[in-house]
């Protein structure tokens, strides 16, 4: 999934940098890139940071939080990331989004410091990140074909209620065999989608996540439920929450969703 | 209240107003405990409408309770902590309940639901995020279960919005008294939440000239404040349909600018 966001990460000990072309693959019925393809930049380039700041320790992800103000339609989204706090028990980033020169918004993730053991892999070597720009061979050659709920294979069972479903299938998956942070952002994001538009009586689409993250998804399907907060006319919030194939509570996040500008 | 009690570090609890009870079993897995408030002045807008920055202040004590609890025979700080408000119209009491989402070998995760005990509306939902840390010296819960009341007698005094006052178009400024700082001595958590709330809409205020209330926040706790006076400086982001949206960063002006808090909150028009 990573790889078919076609992104560019470039990691340095204290900044990291990114981008996504927007793509009608990840947009919203506005033409407006989602939320969900933008946290998943987040997660990725938070990610390569975190672990350079957390070495040789290991680190696992605790929250993420996004806040866009602009959503691009064509372009690209970029992402610069620097270390807010690298302490013994937590690392805390900040993301500034941009795009085409203007702010595009912010979001940060906070990581857990874990003691290294042994098969976490060295991210600082192996690099899933470069340090010149150009993306390693695993991340090239993205090819988004279809729509990015669709090739995460994820199942509306109830829109207005906000419950859709995901498998826990190895093109959305992390080296723990577990749903990629992004891939639960990108969900949660997708749920709000559809609960908050049907609340709100207005086509509104996501800007605003906090999600916290509780447990690995590794037990297919990942479902989600919500429960609306506020919903008017131009914008509204939803709890929500994503629930393993064992019944298991594996993140909670709120998400707000407002009208998109019209087009230019 | 006595000079003793005044100086314990939890004066600013008792301007708060809060009582908080845990309600669970001692030594349940996952503990949970509630808060209760009748917000008066000090904790409202001049509209009447409660204030954000309160409320996150509010969370963060009935959060850090049940995180605190979790997390024994070690305790906790608050890594960070984020909250969606329902509305600010509070009629009765404020009811918080607080419980474990997850304990982990180094961090707990609590959630917090606020609300009007008048009604039993949703007033507002945020979740805690703390670290777990061996503490030194005695726990801040003596007898089982945990509760804590209000003292009799006069409270202590505090200067009008805990003194927090413009420093320049773009931040406020507040010094860091005895009844501002915590059992620990560094500036109280819950002060932080009312200083974001009080930059982030002085910083719209200024850059639309019409009024704002802080809804929505993300918090993030980066490092103790220990010296004082505190800046707190928003920079606006970008406006949406929910409100604009302000980065407000706390520095120490006293320990050198030290970096003690970065915050994304929404400021809603009113």
């Amino acid at each position: 999934m990573l790889r078919d966001l076609a992104p560019v990460v470039q990691v340095s000990d204290h900044e990291a940098r990114g981008r996504i072309p927007v793509r009608p693959e990840i947009c919203a019925p506005s033409g407006r890139v989602l939320a969900g393809p933008v946290a998943t930049l987040v997660d990725m380039l938070a990610g390569g940071l975190a672990a350079r700041a957390a070495h040789p320790n290991w680190m696992a992800t605790a929250d993420l939080t996004l806040h866009l103000v602009e959503r691009p339609s064509d372009g690209e989204i970029e992402a610069v990331g620097r270390v807010v706090r690298a302490g013994r028990s937590t690392v805390v980033m900040e993301v500034e989004l941009s795009a085409g020169g203007a702010p595009a918004g912010l979001a940060s993730m906070t990581f857990a410091v874990l003691p290294r053991r042994e098969g976490n892999p060295d991210i600082v070597r192996s690099a899933n990140t470069t340090d010149d720009g150009v993306p390693p061979a695993w991340l090239s050659g993205g090819n988004l074909v279809q729509p990015i709920a669709d090739a995460l294979e994820v199942r509306v069972i109830d829109g207005p209620a906000g419950v859709l479903e995901a498998p826990v299938i190895d093109y959305s998956c992390n080296t723990l065999d577990a749903l990629q942070g992004g891939v639960v952002a990108t969900l949660l994001c997708l749920a709000a989608d559809h609960v908050l538009p049907a609340a709100c009586g207005a086509p509104v689409e996501t800007v605003d996540l906090h999600l916290t993250y509780l447990a690995l998804n590794k037990v297919s399907p990942v479902r989600t439920r919500a429960e609306v907060i506020t919903a008017t006319p131009s914008h509204g919030t939803a709890r929500i929450e994503t629930v393993d194939g064992d019944g298991r509570v594996t993140a909670v996040a709120t998400a707000v969703a407002t009208l998109p500008r019209a087009s230019p | 209240m006595t000079e003793t009690e005044r100086s314990d570090g939890r004066a600013f609890s008792y301007w708060l107003g809060l009582e908080l009870d845990e309600t669970t079993e001692v030594g349940a897995d996952r503990p949970e405990s509630v808060g209760r408030v009748d917000p008066g002045p000090d904790l409202r807008l001049p509209n009447g409408q409660v204030r954000a920055g309160a409320m996150l202040g509010l969370m963060d004590c009935v959060g850090g309770l049940t995180s605190g609890l979790a997390a024994l025979p070690r305790w906790v700080v608050s890594t960070n902590i984020n909250q969606r408000i329902a509305t600010l119209d509070v009629h009765g009491a404020l009811v918080l309940r607080s419980r474990t989402r997850r304990v982990g070998r180094n961090a707990v995760v609590t959630s917090v639901e606020a609300r009007d005990e008048s009604n039993d509306s949703l007033v507002a939902t945020g979740v805690l995020t703390s670290s777990i840390l061996t503490f030194e010296g005695a726990l801040p819960v003596g007898t089982r279960p945990f509760c804590l009341r209000m003292p009799e007698g006069r409270a202590p005094d505090f200067p009008p919005l805990l003194g927090i006052r413009p420093a320049s178009p773009v931040s406020v400024r507040l010094d860091l008294i005895p009844q501002l700082r915590n059992p620990w001595g560094i500036l109280h958590g819950a002060v932080i939440g009312i200083t974001v709330d009080a930059a982030a809409v002085h910083v719209v205020e200024q850059h639309t000239r019409s009024p704002g209330v802080m809804t929505d926040a993300v918090v993030h706790f980066v490092a103790p404040g220990r010296v004082g006076p505190i800046e707190a400086a928003g920079t606006v982001i970008g406006e949406r349909p929910d409100g604009h949206v302000v980065r407000v960063e706390l520095r120490d002006r006293g320990a050198d600018d030290r970096l003690l808090t970065v915050a994304v909150v929404t400021v809603a028009p009113v």
